[in-house]
């Protein structure tokens, strides 16, 4: 009995000193000039994806010009779906095929973070708790390229007339993609809530089509402090059962990626937007 | 990492040469088994069964268990090649594929010392601090990837320590878990009717620094009010007995977690733009109290458990979500189903918050006839119900040529919280059902199972909950010792709010029928099965998940030696 008492105590003591240093929260770093591509994966009846909805207007806020959201409506089905009774249906073939390239998410919300395989997560679509730190950790990363889009918008003929000009910091080689996407903001539909079903429920950054092919269209190598420019053109839609496709409500999203077939990685490097009435 | 490979390899090429020494001489043992199966999908865009690299592209897909034991001077050896081709295991909506050794471990006994290496399973108590485990239906490897260190301190005294971090897939967690714990046996005497085994056990899990930067960084993007402080230690503790007196057992256990940083997916958040929405880090401690006290005598056998859990989450990863990187395990408070309809809802354990209690009857007055009782009940610690469960039934056995079991199931489904569909109603469910066997001699029998469930209204939806009512029949021919023939069919005879519906937006009433071939030869079994599965949970000891629509035939080997 003796050897079980002085085996408790010396358990006892092993855990006596469990005081640790006191971890302290840092401040939100500064712009490196980075810009993160974020493509939610978000559906009508998905419920929590409202509460996800206020997250990213959170991050947003915090990362303001270093964060793009796309959301994406696809054909998972059962939260994906639209709900009954919906003036919209967000879902979308292109939006399809781009999830079909990544990963489909195990559940929504998700969000696959600059088509990044983050340290610790099985796939490249990240549950909802972890798209924070994994933003802020691509943020910090320094850019290898920049990246901007141009768009000349005509009212009377809704047409786009888009430039894409990049600035490689280094050379980029290999499968490398640019990839155009349009979305669309304030959006009034239906969506599931954790409240119930909000029928005036306002959506935003919506994918609504791939100017480009969905999986980006192949630009070469890209050579360090050689610059490049792509040029494009897009006719906005009139209203339809995908949408109102209001002008001013829509911006085009440009990223540069490369597909490493090899590694199995699409890692998105660089993104930029533009809004059609700035 | 190829120094790892190198010495897997070189261990795997001993085991095979002494493979051969030990059949010549008698000098070791070997055993093992085969866990093989084959899945061929067949696009089913009407019950569900598409969208998946599965149904669109790939076809086909497979996994694979090979597993060895081998024994000698005094050792034990084990290895595992595990195989994953376009696997829906791990999440049932993409594709995985993989192989290696999925598990390697060494043991040896020294005198009063006991010394385990490499893939270990394991556990504290019931597992409520601390469980490595095997779940292979829900791709749960859990196994401690370490050392364990066993010493009797004195005669029914035993001592265990291990440390070592989760396996995850073909890798680890980055966490460090480490504990120990002391159990006993004490008893009155050779005489005495009673006795008690106490335990004591502790677990500490060390976060990574890539762990507690991705926590920080989360936080940093919290507003003040939000805004909590991470350790990278936890540590759990629980005290444990069992009691027997007689004919009856008592187990009673208590667990104390130190606070730790999780998810909590209900905590309201308040944003930077001052909106609000659900869901964000918190720093809580947490604690789990279970009983159970069971009695068995004269044809009567009675056990009742309780259950209090607050927030009790234990994983290696504050991130990781669904069944992945638990640390512990919950024991569960339902009763354990295995009738198709009978187990079509099943209650999730919660880790956050769950009070339960489970009462189970069992009556035999002769060996003809049976009877069988079931109660269980969860709450939320708001008190608000989660799942309620009534279940009666017979059994009557007519000589040795035919039985009959028959019954009724009540059940109250908080889908909402199971499911994580919020709004939805809770699903009430009346299920009887009936099994007949009927021996025609010693080796042919034939078994008729039947089920009904009948499902509440969902007022607002002015259609019936869920899928609503189904019909299940199943007829299954044995003819022993080799061939069992199952034919069986699932209808959703009354379609509810989330049945499919045609191109007119009407609800769909569909057969999911399921036929299945088994044939046995010694220790080896085949089965090939054609199968139309509704989307469902899957349970396996209160751990569940989510499992869509299958549409296809399923071929399965099984062999052990």
């Amino acid at each position: 009995m003796k050897k079980i008492f002085f085996t408790l105590a010396l358990g006892l003591l092993l855990f006596a000193s469990c005081e640790e240093t006191m971890i302290t929260i840092p401040q939100i770093p500064p712009s490196t000039g980075r810009v993160v591509l974020m493509e939610e994966y978000s559906g009508g009846k998905c419920a929590p994806c409202a509460g996800a909805h206020a997250e990213i207007e959170n991050l947003l806020g915090i990362y303001s010009e270093n964060l793009i959201v796309v959301t994406m409506h696809t054909f998972i089905g059962g939260q994906g779906n639209p709900v009954e009774g919906s003036k919209y249906d967000f879902r979308h073939e292109d939006a399809q095929t781009i999830m079909e390239l990544t990963a489909v998410p195990i559940g929504l919300p998700s969000g696959v973070i600059d088509r990044t395989l983050f340290d610790g997560e099985e796939s490249l679509q990240v549950q909802r708790g972890g798209w924070a730190g994994h933003i802020a950790e691509d943020v910090a990363k320094a850019p290898a390229l920049g990246l901007s889009v141009n768009v000349e918008y005509d009212d009377a003929t809704r047409q786009l007339d888009i430039n894409v000009a990049g600035l490689p910091f280094e050379d980029i080689t290999g499968d490398v993609r640019l990839t155009l996407v349009i979305t669309e903001s304030g959006i009034v539909n239906p969506q599931y809530t954790d409240n119930g079903t909000v029928e005036d429920y306002v959506h935003n950054h919506i994918f609504r089509d791939a100017i480009s092919a969905a999986e980006g269209d192949a630009i070469g190598d890209l050579t360090a402090e050689v610059p490049f420019d792509k040029k494009y053109q897009y006719t906005l839609p009139e209203e339809d059962g995908s949408g109102p496709w209001i002008a001013e409500n829509c911006t085009v999203v440009a990223y540069i990626s490369v597909n490493d077939s090899a590694n199995n990685t699409k890692t998105v490097l660089q993104a930029a937007e533009e809004h059609l009435h700035e | 990492m190829n120094t790892f490979k190198v010495t897997l390899n070189l261990l795997l090429f001993c085991l095979l040469c002494q493979v051969a020494n030990a059949q010549e001489n008698g000098g070791g043992r070997i055993s093992g088994s085969l866990e093989a199966n084959g899945n061929f999908f067949m696009r089913d865009s009407a019950i569900g069964a598409f969208n998946t690299p599965q149904y669109e592209n790939q076809l086909y897909g497979a996994d694979a268990w090979l597993n060895l034991n081998y024994s000698n001077w005094g050792f034990d050896f084990g290895l595992r090649f595990d195989m994953f081709n376009n696997s829906y295991l791990p999440d049932p909506r993409n594709s995985y594929t993989d192989e290696g050794i999925g598990r390697w471990y060494i043991k040896k006994q020294i005198e009063k010392l006991d010394i385990s290496a490499g893939y270990l399973y394991d556990q504290i108590g019931s597992g409520i601090i601390f469980r490595a485990y095997e779940e292979r239906p829900l791709f749960i490897d859990n196994a401690l990837v370490g050392i364990r260190l066993g010493y009797e301190i004195a005669p029914d005294w035993k001592i265990k320590v291990f440390s070592g971090r989760q396996k995850n897939r073909f890798d680890t967690y980055k966490s460090v878990i480490k504990g120990g714990s002391i159990e006993g046996f004490l008893t009155g005497g050779e005489d005495s009717k009673w006795s008690i085994a106490p335990g004591i056990g502790v677990v500490n899990r060390t976060h990574s620094d890539e762990i507690i930067e991705q926590v920080v960084t989360t936080i940093a993007t919290y507003t003040a009010e939000d805004q909590v402080k991470p350790k990278y230690n936890t540590y759990a503790f629980s005290l444990y007995n069992t009691l027997t007196a007689g004919a009856f057992n008592w187990y009673i256990e208590g667990a104390y977690k130190t606070e730790e940083v999780f998810f909590d997916q209900f905590a309201e958040k308040l944003n930077f733009n001052g909106s609000t929405s659900l869901g964000k880090l918190v720093n809580r401690p947490g604690s789990v109290v279970y009983t159970s006290l069971s009695y068995a005598g004269g044809g009567v056998g009675v056990t009742l458990e309780g259950k209090r859990t607050e927030d009790f989450t234990f994983r290696t990863n504050p991130f990781v979500v669904l069944n992945r990187g638990f640390i512990n395990f919950l024991p569960p408070m339902t009763r354990i189903n295995t009738f198709r309809l009978n187990s079509r809802y099943n209650a999730a354990t919660q880790e956050l918050g769950e009070q339960a209690i489970q009462l189970d009857v069992k009556y035999a007055p002769s060996r003809k006839l049976s009877f069988g009782a079931n109660f269980s009940n969860i709450t939320n610690l708001e008190n608000d119900l989660l799942y309620r469960e009534i279940h009666g039934e017979f059994t009557y056995k007519y000589k040795r040529l035919w039985s009959l079991n028959m019954g009724v199931q009540m059940q109250n489904y908080n889908q909402d919280i199971y499911e994580g569909k919020p709004g939805v109603p809770t699903v009430e469910t009346i299920t009887p059902f009936a099994e007949f066997l009927y021996k025609f001699d010693r080796k042919k029998a034939a078994r008729i199972e039947v089920q009904y469930m009948n499902v509440g209204e969902d007022a607002k939806a002015h259609a019936k909950q869920d899928y609503g009512d189904w019909l299940f029949g199943l007829v299954e021919l044995t003819i022993a010792p080799h061939w069992t023939f199952t034919a069986s069919d699932m209808f959703n005879v009354g379609p509810g709010k989330n049945s499919p519906v045609d191109e007119n937006n009407d609800k769909r009433s569909i057969h999911y029928p399921r036929f299945d071939i088994y044939y046995t030869h010694k220790a080896n079994r085949f089965s090939l099965s054609y199968v139309k599965q509704v989307e469902g949970v899957v349970c396996s000891g209160g751990i569940c998940r989510l499992e869509p629509a299958f549409s296809g035939v399923k071929l399965t080997v099984n062999s052990s030696f």
